[in-house]
Formats: structure tokens, C-alpha cells, sequence
């Protein structure tokens, strides 16, 4: 699904060059549920943000299902998210002006949907979801952990095959968070690809393959499941 | 002080902080200013026409209403003993003058003479009437002599190059020698009688005889000649001496008055009043039109709202950024009036620093103002202590009136929230942001379509087809009795070139006043009755030269031997006023009446002309009169019809066969399209000014527009990269700004235009040949607020979206 060879990414600004990621070689496999851990500063959010395409390597690879992608432009990039990849974050991101149907909508309609199937759609995913009820309002009206169905609902309403979630528990108490962790259980059950950077070991639990990562590189990569 | 001190470091670390919105506040504010300022040295000018003759308000022109036949004609001159007798009949009257153009006078320097329109005959008691400072001689003895001339100091300096010159002589074209007498400061611009030079008018009576000069015989009063002013006593009432009137007219006029079926009412206007007088007066001086003025006015202020909008939007746009401050400065003991006063404070400065900027703009585009405006405000006219004050005061305005707002919304944030770090709400603030958006740029489309309309207006004024060619016509002026007695031999000489088509002589033209006289024409039964026409005299050759179209009859002809004194010519209008239609060849038709019934001219309609506009496009045609003369002394005009496209080299070879005919005079000669749109100066004057303050109001709504777009992206940094995340292109993102504020775009559009229908309908209404006001003035003022709002906002916003999603994810 995903492989990344020799992976490395440097910040710059004007004073002081870092180093966020440095010789990353994965190899992730279509189905796999995958966390990432590691402390504050490692470099997880980077790796992720290359998965997502959000951003790009200063050198090296990454093969998106057998396509070099690294020095796709802007345009292919986009291309190659819409449909394909689903984000989930911390901190929700979900679009304060728009309502709960509105924000799950959103990806449907960037991928060309027609308004009847993008409602069709959206009201199927949150009832999945289990906030159904909540379709018209909006983020502000909802808790943290409805909040984050919400988010979830709209990382995976259009069917992609990776989904990534950057620490999607870490705002969360720990009941709502079990619930988020459990959508994220079943959804890879019906065999999306997720990669989770997670700070929880509870959590990581979760998942069939914990990669280590410190100061940019992968330390240790436990497989806990053969596939 | 150190309060002072305190919210200017305040005010320049947060002009610092964002640098960009701040100067794009304080460029928007001194554009405001600087146009606000210049727009109301306009006004100002315009509505202190005469108020600086002293006691202007005892000051009035007499005017001449004549009634003949029930049929008004109202006179801006009057009879010439009109006003020296008034002042013997009526005690209200403490002086008077009269004054008459000394037309055709040029004045020898170096032995090259030049001519001087603004030179004039008056009565030694102008100076009484009009107060003038005197750089040298006597204003009460200056102009008593015959021969004496009283000069301004431009025109002294002019032909001696210097202004003390008493006693030195001015020799005219035709060898009179006149001494000057009195050197006076040049006259304000904005007087409705200006003048350069006077002389004294015993110089008249000198040479037509005394008893000639004061003549009060009946006759005398029945001929109009001069512009006379009067000035009343203090405490004395210009009615008073109307409700006399009555009793004057029976003693001087009544008698002739019964003789010629006519009457006669005298009118005055207060002089200050005349520039702005709505009565239409022959023989006027150009006089303003006072709803360009209002016009004038309102641009100005709409420019200062805009400008002003601007900073509101981005003050309180940047509100949050400064919430931490209020909050702090609440807490620390500040109630909300000292903080509305700081806000205020740092608005009013800004203004200030903008004045200062505006300062600078105005003095360098003065000199185009000028030229637009046709005014001559110099540097030295800024720095009077009346307009410094009123520049004080506009920049203390704009500073409240774009402070306000703020104040009040910065001050009314609730410190406990803020500092909790609630983040401020910024609904309402934001609702009102998009309403002050949607104003400015109602009030720009509103200026495009104004502009829009009154610019088509003009085109189709310049454009539209008179009833005869306007095009590739010079225009002589025949002011040299030489070149008049030689007509017919300089004609002929012009057209041994094959740049000369035609050319034929009047005693007028499209373009110029026309007289108006008492004719005869054939009543339904046969009888003569009087009628007051616009005519005048041309050649045999004018009317083939002009191209005026023929509808019946035939043009005036050598061939014939019977077109003098017994043949006109008039135009449609005249044959249809007169009830005689098609049937109008043969009627029989008199001019230069005498009392008895006979006339000096009598004869018959020989033809009708399409009507032609020999006006102004403001009015309807009139009936017209044009006659033939073989007088050639009465010519005024030669019109001479070039080949397209050769003017450089017909003027030449005009100049050149002119010369041979008189070296002496200097030649004087117009196009005539450019005399026909002289109609039209003021319309011209106010688009041109329209147009710029139209620009200058796009561009400043669209600085507000940048700022308030850039403000915008930045906050919604976040959700752009959001956007992208979940599969938006960039050209999506850009799409979705450009939708939102061409939306409200659309939505100023709407809202200004009934307003610009409405006024400019208005508008249009001063004209009789008018446009309509088409759907495309709407369309392309959409277009054009809709291009300038969407090139402001995708700058902005094509910027933001091209952040990769993982910086733009961070942003908060």
C-alpha cells in the first residue's frame, strides 16, 4: 500500500536547519493497521503529513500503491488524497461555518457527487457513526467526542483505502476515546488501511504493528499480528 | 504629555505590528483626504462668485425683461440710459456704473498687436461700484478723462513688464492712444464679469458727441447696449425700486412701448447671485451650474466614507489581535470612555498622518486639477488660515468618523473573557464588516454608472448629427474692416487651393448668440403679424458651405438678382410654428419694420431648411431666420470648409493668402465643432472630474477590499489547508472566496442601481436630445466592480491556497 526508501525530511528556517526525519524505510501493507509512537518531537506528525501527501520528502521515496508519488506537483497530489486517503486529527478540524452533514459532505463534493448522493451518503456514515441526530448542527453545539465521530465520519465517507489519524483519542476522555478507537477497530476490520500516530499505549494496543520512532528514526517496529 | 506619549507608542508599535493593513489605512485615508480637500476648494470657489467686491450684497446687475407681443426676451444687458436715470429718479441708488465690451481691440507691443477679450468701456464710477486695490493711480480720477485706460497687473506686466506705468500709452489696431491711468491687482478668478483692462467710456462719448452719449429720448430706451450695476444704499431694498417701476415706465418708455405693441419690466440680480442665476439671459456671461456642485459634494464625501469604511473594516477586522490590550487596560483600572478616547485618539492621529500625505498629493496634482477644473488655485491660495482651518477640520472628521465605530466595538470587549482566553466573538463584527463592504461598493458602482452615463451623454452631444456638417470647418474671425471690404476677392483667393472646398460669410454661426428681431410673417387670412425670430445674415455661399439640408424651395442664389431685401429662408421649426407646414414657400415675410407697416425687407419664403441644432443639444430647435445681405460690414464670421483631413496645411494656406490681404490684423480662427462643444465645457469639466474621482473611488474601495480579503485568508488559513486535506484544488479555494465576495458584490450592484437610474435620469433631463439609459451602463458597471473586487480578493487568496496543507494545518 505504502513504502517509503531512504525518507528524509529537513526543516529550514533562517537560523537553524532540523532534521525531522531521517532514513525511514516502512513498507505498509493494504489492510494493516498501523500505530506510529514515539515522544514529542520525533518527527511522527512529519511522517504522517508525508503519508497524507500534505507535504513533501527533501529526498527519498514514497510509493503509493506501486507509484512513486515524492515529486508529484501539487495538482497530482490532490488528485491522488481525494478519495483515496481520509485524515482524522487531534484537534478535530472540522469547519466551524458548516454544519455536521455540511463538513461530511465536503470531501463527497470535492470528488464531484451529486447533492441527493452526497446526503444519501453522509446520513449513511453518521448513523454508522451514531450522530445521526446531530446532522444540522454545528461543531460548536457538540462534544469533543461527538466532535470526533463527526471528523471520523468525514475521513471515511468516501470510502478510502489508507486513513490517517494523528493522535484522534488525544483531546478525548477516556470513554469517548475507547468509542473512537473502536470505530477505528471496525473500520480496519472492513479492511481500510489506517496509520494512527498515538501517545497512548492503550491505544496502540489496538493495532497490528507499533513502529518506535525517535529523533527522526525508526528505533523498533513490534508486529503483533501476522497478517 | 506622557498620556500623549504613552498612545503614540501604542499607536506606532500597533501601526508597526501590521505594517500592511496600516498602510493601506493611511494611503486610503490621505487619497479621501486629499480628494475631499481639493473637491471643496472647488465648491468653495465656486460659491464665492463676486463676494469679494466689498458690500457685494447692495450690488446688483439690472436686467432688461422685453415684452413683445406676449412673447418674453430677457436681457442680462440693458438700455443705456437706463441706469443714470434710475439713479436720478430713485434715492435708494447710491452709485452706479455701466460697462460694455470694447470688442476688436488689440494692443500693440513691439509692433505686433494682440488682442484682449476681457477689455472693457466703463464709467468712471466702476471703481465706486466694484472695490478694487490699486497698485498705482487714483481710482476716482483714473478713467475720468477720455482716452484713459486702467489695466490690471498681468496685463502691465504683459506689455510693459512692469506694473508701475502710469502715464505710459497702449496704442490699439486702430491708431488710437490711450494713456494708462491706474494699475489694479488682478481680479479673483471667480468673478462673473471679468475684466483686464477699462477704459474710460468719456473715450465713447467723445467720439460719438455728448449729446448722443446721453441721450434719454425714447428711442434710446428701446435698445439694449450695456451691462449696468448699480448699488443700493444701506438699508434700501432692490423691490422698492421695482414696486416704482410702473411709474418710470409710463414717464420714459410708455408712449413707443404702445406704438410697437411691447412692454417692458426691469429685473436685477444680486451680483454674488449671478453666477449660479437659473434665469436664462441673453447676453450673459457663462454662468454655473449649481447641481454639479451638489454633485461635486456628494463625490467628495463618498470618497472620504469609503476611505473611512476602510479603516473601520480593518480596525475592527484586527480587533482580536488587540483584545489582550483592552482587556489588560480594562482590568488595570480604564473605564470604556477612556478607551473609546484612546481609540478615537489613535484614529484622529492616523488622520493627521494621512493629512500630511494628502498634503503632499494635493500639491502635486494641483496643477491637474486645475486643468480639469479649469480653475487656477495656486500653492499660496493652501496656505490662507480659512483653508487651513477647513483641511483642520475635515481631517478631525474623517479621523472621528473612521475612529468611531472601533471605539466602540474595541472598547465594549468583556475583559474576563478575554483574558480567560475565550476567544472574542466576531459575529456581529463581521455581519457589519460585509455591510460596510457592500456600501463602498454600492457607491462605486453608482460613480461608474454616473460617470458612465454622463461621458455617452457627451459622445452623443459631439456626435449626433446637427442637420449639418460640423466636421473640417474653420472659422474666420472678420473683425478687420479690410479683409471685410475685400470678402468676395479673399474668397476667391482661398479657394485657388484645392484644400478649400467652400466658404461663405454670416453675421453668426452654430456655436455663437444669435439676435433675435421683430419680424412679419403671413397670418392665416392674409395679414401681417409680428413675431419676435432668432435670426441671422449670411452670403450667398454660406448656407452650400455649412451643408444645411434643403427641404423645399431653394437656397439664396446670385443668379436670381431678386434674393436681396425680398427673400428668406427659414428652417422646418419655423414653417411648422407658423401653422404653414408644406405650404410655406411663397409666403410673404418682413423684417426692419417700420411703424407704419411697411418694412425695410419684405418679400417671400423662398425656402425651408431641415432644421439644423444651431444651439445647444440642452433645448429644442427654434424657428430661424437666416437672410441675405450683400453688407459685408455686418460679417462676423467667414466659414471656410477644408478637404478631411487637412487642417494643418488649410490653415496654413489660410494664414498665408490672409496675410497678403491685411498683414496688420492678427488672425484669428476656431473649428467649428470645437465652438459647438464649448456648449458643452461644463458637462465636460464635470466628467472629466467624475471619471477621476470614479477611478480614485474604485481604487480605494479596492485597497479596503485587499486589506479585509487578506485579513480574511489569513484567518482562514486553517480552513483552506483543511479544505485541501479533504480534496479541494487551489482553484477551488480561490473559487469559493471569489463566490463569496462577488456575492456581495452583486449585491452593491443591486442596490445602487435604482439609485443611478434614478439621478442620472435626472440628470439627463437637462437636455432635450438625450440618451436612454440602456441596460449595458448596468452590465458594465457590474462587470467592472466585479473584475476589481475579484482581482483584489484571488490575489489574496491565490496566495493562501497555494500553502502546502501541512503549514496552513498548523496556522491558529
Amino acid at each position: 500500500m505504502l513504502v517509503t526508501k531512504n525518507l528524509y525530511k529537513v526543516f529550514k528556517t533562517s537560523e537553524v536547519e532540523t532534521t525531522a526525519l531521517r532514513n525511514i524505510d516502512l513498507d505498509i501493507k493494504p489492510g494493516e493497521f498501523v500505530a506510529i509512537m514515539g515522544p514529542s518531537g520525533c518527527g511522527k506528525s512529519s511522517l504522517l503529513n508525508l503519508f497524507g501527501l500534505l507535504d513533501e520528502p527533501t529526498s527519498g521515496n514514497i510509493f503509493f500503491n506501486g507509484t512513486e508519488v515524492s515529486n508529484f506537483k501539487e495538482k497530482q497530489r490532490t488528485l491522488l488524497r481525494k478519495g483515496n486517503i481520509g485524515f482524522i486529527f487531534q484537534s478535530f478540524n472540522l469547519i466551524e461555518e458548516l454544519t455536521v452533514s455540511q463538513n461530511v459532505e465536503l470531501p463527497l463534493y470535492y470528488l464531484g457527487f451529486s447533492a441527493k448522493q452526497r446526503k444519501l451518503k453522509s446520513d449513511e456514515i453518521l448513523e454508522k457513526m451514531n450522530i445521526l441526530n446531530r446532522k444540522s448542527h454545528y461543531p460548536q453545539q457538540l462534544s469533543g467526542g461527538q466532535q470526533q465521530r463527526v471528523a471520523i465520519a468525514r475521513a471515511v465517507v468516501s470510502n478510502p483505502k489508507l486513513v490517517l489519524a494523528d493522535e484522534p483519542t488525544g483531546n478525548l476522555d477516556s470513554e469517548n476515546g475507547e468509542q473512537v478507537m473502536n470505530l477505528l477497530k471496525e473500520l480496519n476490520k472492513e479492511g481500510t488501511t489506517i496509520i494512527m500516530v498515538t501517545h497512548s499505549a492503550e491505544d496502540a494496543e489496538k493495532a497490528d504493528r507499533i513502529i518506535n520512532l525517535f529523533d527522526g528514526q525508526v528505533v523498533t517496529e513490534n508486529i503483533r499480528k501476522a497478517i | 504629555m506622557s498620556h500623549l506619549k504613552h498612545y503614540l507608542t501604542t499607536l506606532v508599535k500597533a501601526f508597526q505590528r501590521d505594517l500592511f493593513y496600516s498602510l493601506i489605512n493611511l494611503f486610503g485615508l490621505a487619497i479621501g483626504l486629499a480628494s475631499a480637500f481639493l473637491i471643496f476648494l472647488y465648491i468653495q470657489d465656486e460659491l464665492n462668485y463676486d463676494k469679494h467686491f466689498e458690500s457685494c450684497d447692495r450690488i446688483y446687475r439690472l436686467e432688461a425683461n422685453f415684452n413683445i407681443k406676449g412673447k418674453e426676451d430677457k436681457f442680462a444687458v440693458t438700455q443705456f440710459p437706463m441706469a443714470p436715470t434710475l439713479m436720478d429718479e430713485y434715492p435708494e441708488i447710491e452709485t452706479y456704473t455701466r460697462l460694455f465690451p470694447a470688442d476688436a481691440l488689440f494692443f500693440e507691443k513691439n509692433q505686433e498687436f494682440f488682442q484682449e477679450d476681457s477689455v472693457y468701456y466703463a464709467d468712471s464710477t466702476v471703481f465706486e461700484v466694484f472695490s478694487h486695490s490699486f497698485i498705482q493711480g487714483d481710482a476716482r480720477k483714473a478713467l475720468v478723462e477720455p482716452n484713459s485706460i486702467v489695466i490690471s497687473s498681468s496685463m502691465a506686466k504683459k506689455y510693459f513688464g512692469k506694473t508701475n506705468v502710469i502715464g505710459e500709452t497702449l496704442k490699439t489696431n486702430d491708431n488710437n492712444l490711450f494713456t494708462v491711468q491706474g494699475v489694479f491687482e488682478d481680479i479673483p478668478w471667480n468673478t462673473h464679469l471679468r475684466y483686464n483692462g477699462l477704459i474710460s467710456s468719456t473715450t465713447v462719448a467723445m467720439r460719438i458727441g455728448e449729446e448722443r452719449f446721453n441721450d434719454r429720448s425714447a428711442g434710446s430706451f428701446w435698445n439694449i447696449s450695456v451691462y449696468s450695476f448699480i448699488r443700493l444704499k444701506p438699508n434700501t431694498s432692490i423691490n422698492s425700486i421695482f414696486d416704482k417701476f410702473p411709474a418710470f415706465y409710463d414717464k420714459y418708455m410708455r408712449e413707443l412701448g404702445d406704438q410697437i405693441n411691447g412692454g417692458f419690466t426691469l429685473m436685477a440680480t444680486d451680483i454674488s447671485a449671478i453666477h449660479y442665476s437659473t434665469s436664462n439671459l441673453q447676453y450673459d456671461q457663462p454662468k454655473g451650474n449649481k447641481s454639479y456642485l451638489y454633485i461635486l459634494g456628494f463625490v467628495g464625501l463618498f470618497i472620504v466614507i469609503i476611505a473611512s469604511i476602510n479603516y473601520m473594516n480593518l480596525a475592527t477586522a484586527r480587533s482580536a489581535r488587540r483584545a489582550r490590550e483592552v482587556g489588560m487596560r480594562k482590568v488595570s483600572g480604564a473605564h470604556k470612555g477612556l478607551l473609546i478616547r484612546q481609540f478615537l485618539g489613535e484614529s484622529v492621529l492616523l488622520s493627521f498622518a494621512a493629512m500630511v500625505i494628502a498634503a503632499g498629493i494635493i500639491v502635486l496634482v494641483l496643477p491637474l486639477f486645475n486643468e480639469f477644473s479649469s480653475k487656477q488655485f495656486a500653492i499660496m491660495n493652501l496656505l490662507s488660515p480659512s483653508v487651513l482651518l477647513i483641511l483642520l477640520g475635515i481631517t478631525v472628521f474623517v479621523g472621528l468618523l473612521s475612529g468611531m465605530y472601533p471605539a466602540f466595538y474595541l472598547s465594549s470587549f468583556d475583559p474576563v473573557k478575554i483574558l480567560k482566553g475565550i476567544a472574542v466573538s466576531d459575529k456581529n463584527g463581521a455581519s457589519f464588516r460585509r455591510f460596510l463592504v457592500v456600501l463602498q461598493f454600492s457607491i462605486s458602482v453608482f460613480m461608474i454608472i454616473g460617470s458612465l452615463v454622463v461621458s455617452s451623454q457627451l459622445n452623443f452631444m459631439k456626435s449626433k448629427d446637427l442637420g449639418f456638417d460640423k466636421e473640417d470647418v474653420i472659422v474666420i474671425s472678420l473683425r478687420d474692416s479690410t479683409l471685410r471690404t475685400n470678402l468676395e476677392a479673399f474668397k476667391e483667393e482661398l479657394k485657388k487651393s484645392p484644400l478649400i472646398l467652400a466658404a461663405g460669410a454670416s453675421t453668426s454661426n452654430p456655436g455663437q448668440d444669435f439676435g433675435k428681431n421683430v419680424m412679419r410673417i403671413e397670418g392665416a387670412d392674409g395679414t401681417m403679424e409680428e413675431e419676435a425670430l432668432n435670426n441671422f445674415f449670411v452670403d450667398y455661399d454660406y448656407i452650400e458651405t455649412m451643408g444645411f439640408r434643403i427641404d423645399t424651395g431653394r437656397v439664396y442664389s446670385r443668379t436670381m438678382g431678386t434674393d436681396l431685401d425680398k427673400a428668406f429662408i427659414i428652417n422646418q421649426k419655423a414653417a411648422s410654428e407658423f401653422n404653414w407646414h408644406d405650404k410655406a414657400l411663397g409666403k410673404r415675410f418682413q423684417n426692419r419694420l417700420n411703424l407704419d407697416g411697411t418694412a425695410a425687407m419684405d418679400g417671400e419664403i423662398i425656402g425651408v431648411l431641415d432644421d439644423f441644432n444651431y444651439g445647444s443639444l440642452h433645448n429644442p430647435i427654434e424657428p430661424m431666420v437666416l437672410m441675405l445681405t450683400d453688407r459685408n460690414e455686418f460679417f462676423r464670421n467667414l466659414s471656410v470648409r477644408i478637404k478631411p483631413g487637412s487642417a494643418n496645411e488649410a490653415i496654413e494656406w489660410i494664414r498665408n493668402t490672409r496675410e497678403r490681404f491685411d498683414p496688420y490684423f492678427p488672425f484669428e480662427y476656431k473649428f467649428l465643432d470645437q465652438s459647438i462643444n464649448e456648449y458643452y465645457k461644463e458637462e465636460f469639466a464635470i466628467s472629466k472630474i467624475f471619471k477621476v474621482f470614479t477611478i480614485l473611488t474604485l481604487f480605494v474601495a479596492a485597497l479596503g477590499l485587499l486589506g479585509l480579503s487578506a485579513f480574511i485568508t489569513q484567518q482562514k488559513t486553517r480552513e483552506i489547508g483543511l479544505r485541501k486535506v479533504l480534496g479541494s484544488s487551489s482553484a477551488q479555494v480561490v473559487a469559493m472566496f471569489l463566490k463569496d465576495f462577488g456575492l456581495w458584490v452583486i449585491v452593491a450592484n443591486l442596490i445602487a442601481f435604482p439609485f443611478a437610474w434614478y439621478f442620472m435620469d435626472k440628470w439627463l433631463q437637462n437636455f432635450f436630445y438625450k440618451i436612454n439609459i440602456g441596460i449595458g451602463f448596468f452590465i458594465i458597471a457590474l462587470m467592472l466592480s466585479l473584475f476589481a473586487a475579484l482581482i483584489t480578493v484571488s490575489w489574496q487568496s491565490f496566495k493562501a491556497s497555494r500553502l502546502n496543507p501541512s503549514e496552513s494545518l498548523k496556522y491558529e
